[in-house]
């Protein structure tokens, strides 16, 4: 939460010599946060940032306090120069005579004040104050109202005053909405409620308030009021962050109601207000305060052992200083040796449960920046890195080197994206809450996106490569989808050239048994021209050319060449040992054999290879029509081969036809 | 006799023409071949003039034989020095192999990642789609808790969302692990609900994650400091300011110093356009929470530990002065982009 308090008011509740730019910079390090500080004027001005569990710092008392305790630590003079909760009431508890209130949903209302004053004059506020409401980036709107806003910019408390006499029958229900009920509020906009907001409800049944949120205009306080009911009340923290949220008004009020004020706050500053009003408005307080605080809270202790903060902390801290920081920021207590046991400030209630909270007040207020900076000195975990990151970045790097260009894509995609791609849209998971079309499935491949990069590049580019590493995320039977890691390469080259940058980096990733099978089985994306990558008897991958109609519905120019990889499977096939084969003494002997047959050319490689173990390579040359063309080395690791020794294994070969 | 003068007097003939007409190496070796070769013109005529019958015949050869090799010995001296001096125009193009590129983000995480392997913290990689325990309610960030309905988490289902952040990672480490020390990265990608230009529905982030004996804040210190140096370079500073997180406590804003201004905030009496009085935000850290850590099945009265994760475009975009105008650009498909890196 952003609030912004001048230089000015920070002097009202702390006295010291310090500048404000001194100020904000030695309490953002310990303590909530200066983001800015403007000088206007005569003062300074402050944006701070309030942490969200510490809405006890979302006001100039707050920021002052933490600021004692800070500038103390840091030796620096200065004191709190008010404690609004050990003032005396301007009046005492009692029952209300002038109004009544009614809360039919005590477990929505945590504490209710209230309190009615007569014959008070409404006019515009003083110059002072209209200053600094507008500085703090408020409007002002009459005397009394404004004194309502100034007190919350001061403790940090919301307050509401309603005409008193506009309240039908001077009476309150405190209810929860039903749905369809609709409120007007001070802003004129008419908000429908959704039920189970927390309202109020005079007594001719009109509603008055959108309780933590903003008053309605039904009781507004206008220039012809003259008794005022004033009311500092604590609601839910949950129920008000709801309406505020839909009705889509943050105001200030319901901003610090969701993160729950000191309960305790509510009688100082009723009293305070109502003083105040007597003092700039006149009138008389016209009756006890109105008290409703069924449920006060326990008191909170947390102990903390100082052999376990020096430890945690990292540094041996002086007992006295830990004493002093806790005391400065509100807490009192008692030590047992090395055991303090804390008493919780009301302010810091629901903020300080456990030990470590009561570490982190010690250390910041220390200071961070007196901490050491020192390197753990631990023992390597016991289980190793996986294979597939290093794997991933070797291909990479690989594919980088060989001409490819890495694409990051978004992992979210259209269904316009996943339909030009002929895949099938229920394959893909989708968000629920997804925030355009554009990021609405999760993909399944990586085409889809990849020949979309093709095509935005393929009026720039003569050669295209391109490809991204990432995951999919498939559908499958547990509650999660698999990641899985996918390789996916888009080239306008040829297919033969495509398939051969996939081969040479399986070899580059030690992959070296691996093989090619046709497949008459529909790929998406993929055409008729299409190879699968087999190893150890599993499909890894994929190679081909576009499918046309994939073509034409990304109006590509020409054919281009794509391929798959399910690049977790690739890894887990990888060998991860180098095997060494010794290099014969003897030389090797090549030669050119033409075989005319109708077998593939990946059958008669694997076919040849297997004829006889001197074979020792064989290169593909060239086809044409039947007869294909292999160069083959004959090595043997024994002796050097004669002429009729080759003669033999190459009648052999020719029978693989 | 005559005949075999004329066949030696040719190919003295022959020898000169073709010495006078060579002009690079392999010419040179070409008709070292043809003269001098296993089967060249000075073999052939041992193999083919009748040199048993008559005895002058070899001496006559051998004699050619040494005339060729003495010339040819003249040609190649002549011929370096003319190698030497004659030449292409140098200037022109190297022919390059095409070239590629390994996307920015890539090249981030690698040394983000190697940066902490020093330390000995390991990589590891957890799920971008996670049930809500190790996303959020097994991080203490109750079912019930403000921070839920921010509006910047991707579902998939009620109990099924996009990751917003690595932490997740942290619950699985420690269930993977069993037993401290635990020193671990996860970097992966992340996604926000929201779109602009600082903000990429996806983007990536880093998690580190140290759990052991006696583990204390200036640890956190100290292990954020040697990133801040080694990846943004000795002159950077580091600070902390307390913050909030559900799942760390204490927590930490963790600022390093601005490079622009070099920490000072101004540049020439003008408040610097890129940082909060010369401190930019590198994210958030904080000891782990002790219901984190019992919720991983390690003992908060045993162990102890810190945690942090930042963002990797983040991270990349502060050091490297790319001064991109927009995040976005970083996931762009341009390879005018894409080769300049
Ligand atoms: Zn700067």
């Amino acid at each position: 939460m952003d609030i912004k308090i001048t230089y000015n008011t920070l002097k009202k509740f702390l006295e010291t010599e310090s500048g404000a730019e001194k100020i904000a910079q030695i309490v953002s390090l310990c303590g909530p946060t200066f983001d800015r500080t403007h000088k206007i004027d005569e003062d300074y001005l402050f944006e701070i940032e309030a942490i969200t569990n510490r809405v006890d710092t979302a006001c100039a008392y707050g920021v002052a306090r933490e600021a004692n305790a800070i500038l103390n630590q840091q030796k620096i003079p200065c004191k709190l120069t008010e404690n609004i909760y050990t003032e005396k009431l301007i009046q005492k508890v009692g029952k209300p005579n002038k109004f009544e209130i009614e809360v039919k949903n005590p477990d929505k209302i945590l504490r209710f004040t209230a309190l009615a004053i007569n014959n008070v004059k409404v006019k515009a506020s003083d110059k002072i104050t209209s200053e600094l409401l507008t500085n703090i980036g408020e409007r002002p709107i009459s005397n009394v109202v404004d004194i309502t806003n100034e007190y919350t910019h001061y403790y940090g408390c919301p307050s509401h005053i309603f005409d008193l006499d506009k309240i039908g029958k001077k009476k309150l229900n405190l209810r929860q909405s039903k749905p369809g009920e609709t409120v007007k509020l001070l802003d004129e906009s008419l908000i429908e409620l959704k039920g189970d907001d927390i309202v109020i409800e005079d007594g001719d049944g009109k509603l008055i308030d959108l309780c933590g949120v903003m008053g309605g205009v039904e009781a507004v306080v206008d220039e012809n009021t003259t008794n005022i009911l004033l009311i500092v009340p604590i609601y839910d923290p949950k129920s008000v962050r709801r309406s505020s949220l839909y009705s889509q008004k943050r105001s200030i009020a319901a901003q610090i109601y969701e993160k729950r004020p000191d309960i305790e706050l509510a009688l100082p500053v009723i009293s305070k207000i109502a003083q105040t009003i007597v003092e700039r408005a006149g009138g008389v307080i016209d009756s006890e305060i109105y008290d409703y605080y069924p449920h006060p809270n326990p008191e909170k202790k947390v102990s903390i052992d100082l052999n376990w903060l020096n430890k945690f902390i990292g540094i041996n801290l002086n007992q006295e200083n830990v004493i002093s920081i806790l005391s400065d920021l509100g807490f009192s207590g008692n030590t047992e040796g090395k055991i303090l046991t804390c008493t919780v400030p009301s302010w810091r209630y629901h903020d300080i449960d456990i030990r470590e909270d009561l570490a982190e007040e010690i250390a910041r207020v220390y200071g961070y920046s007196n901490l050491p900076s020192i390197l753990p000195a631990s023992q390597l975990p016991a289980l190793a890195p996986s294979s597939l990151l290093r794997y991933e970045l070797k291909a990479k790097k690989y594919l980088a080197a060989i001409g490819f260009s890495e694409v990051f894509n978004n992992s979210l995609i259209s269904n316009d994206l996943i339909t030009k791609s002929t895949l099938d849209t229920k394959s893909h998971l989708k968000l629920q809450n997804s925030l355009s079309e554009d990021f609405e499935f999760l993909r399944v491949s990586l085409l889809p996106s990849l020949i979309q990069n093709y095509k935005n590049n393929e009026a720039l580019f003569d050669k295209i490569r391109l490809f991204e590493l990432s995951n999919v995320y498939l559908k499958q039977n547990s509650e999660l989808p698999e990641e899985r890691s996918t390789l996916s390469l888009t080239t306008n080259l040829t297919f033969r050239e495509t398939k051969g940058i996939v081969e040479s980096l399986l070899r580059h990733l030690n992959v070296k048994l691996f093989s090619w099978k046709e497949t008459s089985e529909h790929t998406p994306c993929f055409s008729k021209e299409l190879a699968l990558l087999v190893i150890g008897g599993k499909t890894v991958g994929v190679v081909g050319r576009i499918d046309p109609q994939v073509r034409i519905n990304y109006s590509l120019k020409t054919d281009i060449y794509l391929s798959e990889i399910n690049f977790a499977l690739l890894v887990d096939l990888i060998s991860p040992n180098y095997s060494y084969n010794p290099i014969s003494e003897y030389p090797s002997i090549i030669e050119s054999i033409t075989i005319d047959s109708t077998k593939s050319v990946s059958e008669l490689t694997d076919a040849i290879k297997q004829s006889d173990n001197l074979i020792t390579g064989i290169e593909y040359t060239e086809s044409y029509g039947n007869k294909h063309t292999f160069k083959i080395t004959f090595t043997s690791p024994l002796k050097n081969l004669s002429q009729v020794e080759i003669s033999s294994i190459k009648s052999k070969i020719l029978q693989v036809a | 006799m005559e005949t075999i003068e004329n066949r030696l007097k040719d190919i003295r003939h022959d020898l000169d023409h073709d010495l006078s007409n060579i002009h690079s190496q392999e010419e040179f070796d070409q008709l070292k071949i043809k003269f001098l070769g296993r089967q060249g013109l000075i073999n052939t005529l041992f193999k083919t003039l009748p040199i048993k019958d008559n005895p002058e015949i070899p001496k006559l050869i051998n004699i050619l034989k040494s005339e060729i090799e003495v010339k040819i010995d003249q040609k190649s001296l002549s011929l370096s020095q003319e190698l030497r001096t004659t030449s292409i125009d140098v200037t022109l193009p190297g022919i390059n192999p095409p070239q590629g590129s390994v996307h920015l983000i890539t090249q981030a995480i690698e040394e983000i990642e190697n940066i902490f392997a020093r330390l000995g913290f390991i990589r590891r990689r957890y799920p971008e789609v996670d049930t809500d325990w190790y996303y959020a309610e097994g991080l203490n960030i109750p079912k019930d808790h403000p921070a839920r309905d921010d509006q910047e988490t991707f579902y998939l289902d009620k109990n099924i969302v996009l990751t917003a952040h690595t932490s997740n990672g942290q619950l699985h480490e420690m269930e993977l692990m069993k037993h401290p020390p635990i020193k671990m990265t996860n970097i992966g990608k992340t996604y926000r609900r929201q779109t602009d230009a600082t903000h990429n529905p996806m983007f990536h982030q880093f998690e580190g994650l140290l759990i052991d004996k006696d583990i204390s804040i200036t640890h956190l210190i100290g292990v954020t400091e040697y990133f801040v140096k080694s990846y943004f370079g000795l002159d950077r500073e580091v600070r902390l300011r307390p913050h909030h997180f559900q799942f760390t406590e204490p927590s930490f804003e963790i600022d390093i110093s601005c490079d622009i201004c070099q920490g000072k905030g101004k540049i020439n009496d003008k408040r610097c356009k890129i940082c909060k009085s010369g401190w930019l935000e590198l994210g958030g850290a904080g000891m782990v929470h002790p219901n984190v850590l019992r919720n991983g099945g390690i003992d908060p009265e045993k162990y102890s530990g810190f945690a942090f994760g930042w963002g990797v475009e983040r991270v990349l975009m502060m050091k490297s002065g790319l001064k991109l105008p927009d995040l976005r650009q970083l996931f762009s498909d341009d390879l005018r982009f894409l080769k300049q890196f």
